[in-house]
């Protein structure tokens, strides 16, 4: 069973990565640094450069840096033993060092679940301001370094006011002082840092902005709307949409996602920002169809309606054309498979836990 | 086995737990603390350690296993979640262990009435309960002494808001639920409850806890006199533990209501909750550090 | 377009601070099925501080726990089962996991108006279960419409699906429910409640003026049966809303026939604006303290006024009936101070 839920991940990844020859050479040998390496993008990416290694023997190495390293060793020993991959346990918020040979850095430390926004900003705001710091500190003592990327967010643009998708350079304005804008104004200090770094300490380093991700490795319990949707649908429950159900969002699916910021490290330049995530937008009541049509059940759904505000219309969708023209990559993974894989590994995964 | 007679401590946890036992330590006559770890050199804690000019490390319990003989004793004062692991490495390594976290896998302590047993037999790690549990369980164990078959013990404390950071908030279910099994285990009662209320009172509130017993026929003058004795107890490694409402009979129960008023050492005097449990913790690790010397001699 | 107004009942949970949570099976019956013929949608039922929450401190219950929720629903079959659960009484292992296997449809997690933090993994763990999830700020007069907006923001990242404040003091007057209530519709993407008590008379009026300002679930109790002065009454609240084209899907004359079974089941201690409770009111102390501050004011032969007046001052906060007793003793000795 998980020997299976691993080979379609694996088959994932290698189409991802498929006809891209270019992108793939400029991968080959690199020492790869990735903070936060544990958590949703880091997986993906320990996956991607797995396949890449094992197809293609492109002899990439890849450090993985997060805080509590070993209950993921040994929940993915598939990834752990392999002697490709190296995990160092490090808190971002003190100083550290990255091995010495390091070629390229994924700087994706931070705090994206929004309960703990809520209940330790203090955390969110120093793993976010105080480890950029300390991983361009470190960047700076690398000798053969050739890319820093630091992974932002899209909340750095502010709620956006108006529909549709949105551009690298849109912006809208965030509240000061805020509670709830402690993670997006803390990815804008890290933007600024890095801005500094790079003009003032000439590291070279580009930025990429991932918006809604999906798939495997993705924890149900962060509330976002389609980890409630599926889990919902997961234990039988009646599924509550807030408000119309007509806000949109995209979804990329976990290959995809790894393998753009991968390109991204490679063909990405100095300063540019990256909008990383799909463009094809749904709303949330075309989401729960696509959902109902991949299990083949009905489901209970509910509006759970808010009065509108204003009767705007709700949208947080990346527009990609920048990022598909100069990484040179595209979505191979559609919303309507996304769904399905992630739908048939959280069920396996809960047929295992009722195994136990 | 001890630098310059004293015994080494290391604790690991930087947070307001860690931090106020280290300003206790330093005062202490017969222990040194030397070895502060964490994982974060920017916390005030770790700060104020290197101030203090503590050995300092961000590598948490490594900073031990990486050199063993830097310490005798441990003070836990991380989660319940991380001690597991960490038990099973001190374990290993010979360590005596306070544990400051709700993990529950050592003996329950409470000084000022299990300390002996706490140091013989062998026991290697000692479970400090909780703040509620440092302050509610002597007077529900006092109360106990006189009325052995209590058929139910409830213990509800108020906290400043201001006192309570993240960890406790987001551990409030295990404080219930330890401090429940503590009360049972020491007072014997048929059923035991905790309740924690948080006060955002502005200036902060004093920690303060009220005991409820319920007892059929209660002697209230020798219930009286076995909790003043109690107090007394307390009061020697728990300066600021005060009787607010000595046992009084309302109805069926036997209420008691006390207050604890922090030290101020590295907190301010309101979070009397953490001071009663350091204070509590320091007291065995004195315990340990003379008994030590002791048998040296 | 008519607005419709989702109604929550917790004539079951707040009426038993009315009865010092003695509610009989009987009355949970008889109650449960009235509500389900009348077409109350939710139903909410337990101890007056909600699951765990029987104890000295806040007052025993007469039934468990488990009796009532078994007792409720079975009785209970359109209408949804609820529960009131306070983080620090209740635990998820203690109370939540059978509050799951007994079949509560909604749960609403409550904390006082500034301490939404420890919502956070029961929230959670409802949500994950797959079930309701509702999150309440208890005494939410004693924070600014900015301190009430970040909590509820806090319980919305948690999961919650919607947000109540309580009045649980019922010193609110209709403008402070009107800044509060649009501050929260305006700044929140998730359903806005609010719970009135009635210690000023303003329970019906501060009800609509929440929904005015946008506010989609009010609470209220039969006969406004509920701590102190009780809570904002349930059938007084259905005709005006009627009136008023607010739509409840609660039939009229049913709820009035509820009302009569509920007169006649929880007489003699319908509650009423009683000298005292106005007095709670004006101090912004909880309701739910009327009766243990009577208690103590006799007990010690001071004015239960002042008992009032002195626990605004120190801003007691639900569950710190503890402190009820140390203020009367105080009280206690200025007066003998004063009299010697």
């Amino acid at each position: 069973m998980k020997a299976d839920r691993y080979a379609e991940i694996r088959q994932d990844c290698i189409l991802a990565f498929a006809n891209q020859p270019q992108i793939q050479a400029k991968l080959g040998y690199q020492h790869i640094a990735v903070t936060g390496g544990t958590g949703f993008l880091g997986t993906w990416i320990a996956e991607t450069v797995a396949a890449l290694n094992d197809e293609h023997q492109l002899g990439i190495t890849l450090n993985l840096y997060a805080r509590n390293v070993n209950d993921w060793a040994q929940k993915y020993p598939h990834l752990s033993q392999r002697n490709d991959i190296h995990l160092k346990s490090q808190d971002v918020r003190s100083s550290f060092e990255f091995a010495r040979n390091t070629t390229a850095v994924i700087h994706a430390a931070g705090i994206p679940n929004n309960r703990v926004h809520s209940s330790d900003p203090l955390r969110v705001h120093q793993t976010t301001v105080l480890g950029v710091n300390n991983a361009l500190e470190a960047a700076t003592q690398l000798d053969n370094l050739t890319r820093f990327l630091n992974v932002s967010s899209c909340l750095v643009n502010g709620t956006p006011d108006r529909s549709g998708g949105l551009t690298e350079s849109a912006y809208f304005p965030i509240p000061c002082g805020q509670l709830h804008s402690v993670y997006a104004e803390a990815k804008r200090a890290a933007e600024s840092l890095a801005a500094i770094y790079r003009s003032q300490f000439r590291i070279p380093i580009s930025t990429i902005r991932p918006f809604t991700f999906v798939g495997p490795y993705q924890e149900l319990d962060r509330p976002w709307a389609i980890n409630s949707f599926l889990r919902d649908a997961l234990t039988g429950s009646e599924i509550r949409i807030h408000g119309d159900g007509n806000a949109r969002r995209s979804y990329l699916y976990g290959s995809d996602a790894a393998w753009w910021t991968l390109a991204a490290l490679v063909n990405s330049g100095d300063g540019n920002v990256y909008n990383i995530g799909s463009s094809a937008p749904v709303t949330h009541n075309e989401l729960i169809k696509i959902i109902r049509e991949c299990i083949g059940a009905p489901l209970k759904v509910n509006l759970n309606t808010a009065p509108s505000q204003d009767g705007r219309q709700d949208d947080l969708f990346p527009e990609t054309t920048f990022t598909a023209k100069s990484l040179g990559v595209i979505q191979t993974c559609s919303l309507g498979q996304a769904i399905d894989k992630t739908w048939r590994w959280y069920s396996s995964e809960r047929d295992s836990r009722r195994s136990l | 086995m001890t630098l310059r007679g004293k015994l080494k401590v290391a604790i690991i946890g930087s947070g307001n737990i860690g931090t106020d036992l280290l300003i206790k330590i330093m005062r202490s006559e017969h222990m040194i603390c030397t070895l502060f770890a964490g994982r974060n050199f920017n916390s005030a804690g770790m700060k104020r350690a290197n101030l203090l000019g503590v050995t300092i490390s961000d590598r948490g319990i490594e900073a031990i296993v990486n050199d063993p003989a830097i310490c005798d004793l441990v003070f836990d004062c991380t989660s319940a979640h991380a001690h597991i692991e960490h038990w099973a490495i001190l374990e290993k390594l010979g360590k005596y262990v306070i544990d400051m976290t709700p993990a529950k896998l050592g003996v329950f302590c409470i000084p000022a009435i299990n300390a002996a047993e706490c140091l013989n037999g062998g026991i290697r790690n000692i479970n400090m309960i909780t703040c509620g549990g440092q302050s509610s369980i002597p007077i529900a164990n006092a109360i106990a002494q006189v009325h052995n078959n209590i058929e139910y013990i409830e213990v509800a404390s108020s906290i400043a808001s201001r006192s309570a950071g993240p960890a406790t908030r987001h551990n409030l279910d295990e404080y219930i639920e330890t401090t429940q099994d503590a009360l049972q285990n020491f007072s014997n009662a048929r059923r035991t409850k905790a309740i924690l209320i948080l006060n955002p009172a502005n200036p902060p509130i004093d920690m303060q806890t009220t005991i409820y017993a319920k007892i059929a026929n209660p002697d209230l003058p020798a219930i009286h006199s076995a909790v003043m004795a109690m107090v007394e107890k307390l009061k020697a490694y728990v300066p600021g533990y005060k009787l607010i409402v000595p046992p009084t009979i309302e109805g069926d129960k036997v209420i008691t209501t006390i207050k604890v008023l922090g030290a101020g050492d590295y907190l301010p005097q309101y979070a009397g909750n953490l001071d009663i449990i350091n204070c509590a913790a320091i007291a065995m690790a004195e315990l340990i550090a003379t008994s030590n010397l002791t048998s040296e001699a | 377009m008519t607005k419709k107004i989702l109604i929550s009942d917790p004539t079951l949970r707040d009426g038993n601070h009315a009865v010092r949570h003695q509610l009989s099976r009987e009355s949970f019956i008889a109650y449960c099925r009235a509500a389900e013929a009348a077409g109350v949608p939710i139903v909410e039922v337990g101890h007056g501080n909600g699951l765990g929450a029987s104890s000295m401190l806040v007052g025993e219950c007469s039934l468990t726990d488990d009796e009532i929720l078994s007792l409720s629903r079975a009785n209970l079959i359109n209408s949804k089962l609820g529960i009131h659960v306070i983080p620090g009484f209740c635990t998820i292992k203690n109370d939540l996991v059978k509050a799951i296997e007994a079949g509560v449809d909604v749960f609403r997690v409550a904390s006082h108006c500034t301490e939404a933090d420890i919502t956070d993994r029961h929230i959670g763990y409802i949500r994950q279960a797959g079930k309701q999830a509702f999150g309440v700020l208890m005494m939410s007069h004693m924070t600014s419409p900015a301190i009430l907006l970040e909590e509820s923001k806090k319980m919305e990242s948690y999961g919650a699906e919607a947000i109540i404040i309580m009045d649980s003091a019922g010193a609110y007057f209709p403008e402070d429910v009107t800044e509060r209530i649009s501050t929260l519709v305006d700044g929140l993407n998730i359903p806005v409640g609010f719970h009135g008590h009635n210690n000023l008379g303003m329970a019906i009026i501060n009800s609509v003026n929440a929904v005015n300002a946008g506010a989609t679930i009010i609470d209220g109790t039969i006969r406004g049966f509920g701590a102190g002065a009780g809570n904002t009454q349930l059938e007084v609240l259905v005709a005006v809303f009627e009136r008023l084209g607010f739509e409840t899907g609660i039939n009229l004359y049913k709820i009035l026939d509820a009302a009569d079974i509920a007169e006649k089941e929880f007489n003699p201690v319908a509650p009423h604006v009683s000298p005292l409770s106005i007095v709670s009111g004006l101090a912004g102390v909880f309701s739910g303290f009327s009766k243990p501050v009577g208690r103590a004011a006799q007990d010690y032969h001071v004015d239960p006024r002042d008992i009032f007046f002195e626990l605004g001052k120190r801003n007691a906060v639900a569950g710190q009936e503890s402190l009820i007793i140390e203020v009367a003793r105080e009280l206690a000795a200025l007066n003998s101070v004063k009299d010697s």
